[in-house]
């Protein structure tokens, strides 16, 4: 589908991209996951044909122009306002080298998939954050494009239009393969087949989301407190491998040591509050946490 | 083809949208109307203002049709000239900066297309706005002062107009160039002092683009074309053409620098 | 000073329509944009009340583009 070999992109001396390399899968779903200032936008600048590589080759199974093959939301999609949504996505549409016929057909259905075909005749310039992302979603759809390039498709959005975005994404990787980027890695657990972890510039691991999990993967058990002090006062008097987020204390577990019976027996001499003890699987957010830092 | 009427439709409809396409000219008829207007009252101007020393007569010197699109041609060289500047400094940039461009340069579109549609949009105005202003100015020009020599005045609104599309081109290509607030400084600065210089140290060339609007005020004053006139619209002509693809490089050039 | 004739107020209508368009489309574009370079309030003063230049100054300053 796309293949990139050591891609690296160099503004003046600093490389924001160094010699990334990575492949997806047709009709699925990869994150770049990564911290602001990664480069994460710049890659898929590069992707989307709006930056040339220092170095490095981008190949895509097909020898058309990129742009027409390749639909692109940046993270803050701007529009020309004036205009009325399916004036806008009519108007890219020809541009994108559909036929006059074609470009008002796909603009009506594309405008209908996102739902936002009874605002059509509306000026953009009266749309809410949410609108406009599914605006973006709909001018990056309508040449059918074979791969989607999503910069932070729902960090801006509410929960709401969060989890609206999240349902078109899924419903579009039937046909399309989708690289999106975020910093917000909750969102990409939920939907996300593969991940690539960018880190200053670098690709620190990648591949499926349960080959990267079983590769990190200490089993480990997360104590949930009902005070948030309990658990760092916890945490802080174990010598065991632990880290905390808020409420929750998750202790490492390896060669079967610490056992649920310890941790129990050293819960229940313990003066704090427990919610809920329970065996865990990694969220990518420790598996980030954890890529990143044996990377450092 | 087909990308540039695309282009040219949305440039049009942003002119309609933000009522740039009524309000435009209707400021070039003001300024038309002005100086007729201005000269034609003159006398019950400054009667109204009334602190003259009393039995003082002013003498308002005698002048004719032609000296009122003489006046209004001296306006759409200064004020229209800037006016233009102003509102098209930021076509190609402001694009960029505001990166409403980027979900454009993601396509398979020509930098050449955009700053062609824009080119032409704005070349409309132009001459549109001049012609509102001559005509503004001649009709009070023909109540007051009699006939216009109709040839006469209709050659010169083609002279400012080449002169006007020098500025429209040049003003377009610094946008395609550089920032929006450079590009306004840079044309304002060049075409200013460019015009002052041409003035005070001009007698050592005859032929430049700002040769050009002098060459046509002294057409039209006295009916008689400059022998260096047309040498002066080829220089302009040629000094269109070089900005004109000076822009369309720099606009596909500068994709680079949108705003993601 | 001078009566003012019904001649001269014929003379001056053109501008006086022309003045008028160009103050209504400058409320009317106010009215419908979201946001002004400086106060809107202070734009609305400046279009009424500033004879002529006004409204031009509006459209020229005035306007986020």
């Amino acid at each position: 589908m796309l293949q990139v070999e050591q891609l690296t992109k160099r503004f003046g001396k600093k490389a924001v991209v160094s010699d990334v390399t990575f492949e997806l899968v047709p009709n699925t779903i990869t994150a770049l996951i990564g911290p602001n200032g990664a480069g994460k936008t710049t890659t898929l600048s590069m992707l989307a044909g709006l930056l040339t590589p220092t170095s490095g080759i981008i190949r895509l199974d097909n020898p058309r122009p990129v742009q027409q093959q390749v639909g692109f939301l940046p993270q803050y999609p701007k529009f020309f306002e004036w205009m009325t949504a399916f004036e806008y996505v009519n108007m890219m549409g020809k541009l994108s080298g559909l036929s006059t016929v074609d470009a008002l057909q796909r603009a009506n259905d594309v405008l209908r998939f996102v739902g936002l075909y009874d605002e059509r005749t509306q000026r953009i310039s009266g749309f809410s954050g949410g609108m406009k992302q599914r605006l973006g979603i709909a001018q990056a759809i309508l040449h059918r494009p074979k791969l989607l390039l999503l910069d932070e498709p729902v960090s801006a959005l509410d929960p709401i239009g969060r989890s609206d975005m999240m349902k078109l994404l899924r419903e579009l990787a039937e046909t399309t393969t989708i690289l999106y980027s975020t910093h917000i890695l909750h969102d990409a657990e939920s939907m996300t087949e593969y991940v690539l972890f960018m880190k200053d510039g670098c690709l620190v691991e990648q591949g499926h989301i349960d080959e990267v999990q079983q590769k990190y993967d200490a089993p480990h058990i997360a104590i949930t407190f009902v005070q948030e002090t309990d658990a760092l006062q916890f945490a802080s008097q174990s010598e065991l491998h632990v880290s905390v987020s808020e409420r929750v204390v998750t202790v490492e577990v390896h060669n079967n040591k610490p056992t649920m019976q310890h941790i129990m027996s050293r819960l229940a001499a313990s003066p704090f509050q427990v919610e809920q003890v329970a065996y865990a699987k990694m969220t990518l957010e420790q598996m980030f946490m954890k890529v990143v830092g044996e990377d450092a | 083809m087909r990308n540039f009427t695309v282009l040219l439709q949305k440039e049009w409809r942003e002119h309609v949208r933000n009522y740039r396409i009524l309000w435009l000219p209707l400021v070039f008829l003001l300024l038309g109307m002005m100086d007729p207007l201005t000269y034609y009252f003159m006398d019950d101007l400054l009667q109204a203002v009334g602190n003259l020393p009393e039995g003082m007569q002013i003498t308002i010197p005698k002048v004719s049709a032609v000296d009122m699109i003489v006046a209004t041609a001296g306006q759409l060289l200064s004020i229209g000239t800037i006016v233009f500047i102003a509102l098209y400094c930021g076509s190609i940039s402001g694009e960029r900066k505001n990166g409403t461009a980027t979900l454009l340069y993601v396509r398979p579109v020509h930098g050449g297309v955009i700053f062609m549609s824009k080119w032409v949009m704005a070349a409309f105005m132009g001459a549109l706005t001049t012609f509102c202003a001559i005509a503004a100015s001649g009709y009070y020009a023909e109540i007051f002062y009699g006939q216009l020599p109709i040839v006469r005045v209709a050659l010169f609104v083609g002279i400012y107009f080449v002169f006007l599309l020098a500025v429209i081109t040049f003003t377009l290509m610094l946008s395609a160039w550089t920032t929006t607030a450079i590009a306004a400084a840079t044309s304002i600065v060049v075409i200013i002092v460019g015009m002052m210089l041409d003035s005070i140290i001009g007698t050592y060339w005859v032929y430049s683009p700002f040769k050009l609007s002098a060459y046509g005020l002294q057409y039209v004053e006295s009916g008689i074309v400059p022998e260096q006139l047309m040498m002066t619209m080829l220089v302009t002509g040629a000094f269109i053409v070089v900005s004109g693809l000076l822009g369309i490089v720099l606009t596909q050039l500068n994709k680079r620098q949108t705003n993601v | 000073m001078e009566t003012i004739t019904t001649d001269m107020l014929l003379m001056l209508a053109p501008l006086f329509v022309v003045q008028l368009i160009l103050l209504v489309v400058a409320l009317l574009d106010l009215r419908r944009v979201a946001d002004t370079r400086g106060p809107k309030w202070l734009w609305l003063i400046i279009i009424l009340f500033v004879n002529i230049v006004g409204p031009i100054v509006y459209f020229i300053v005035g306007r986020k583009q």
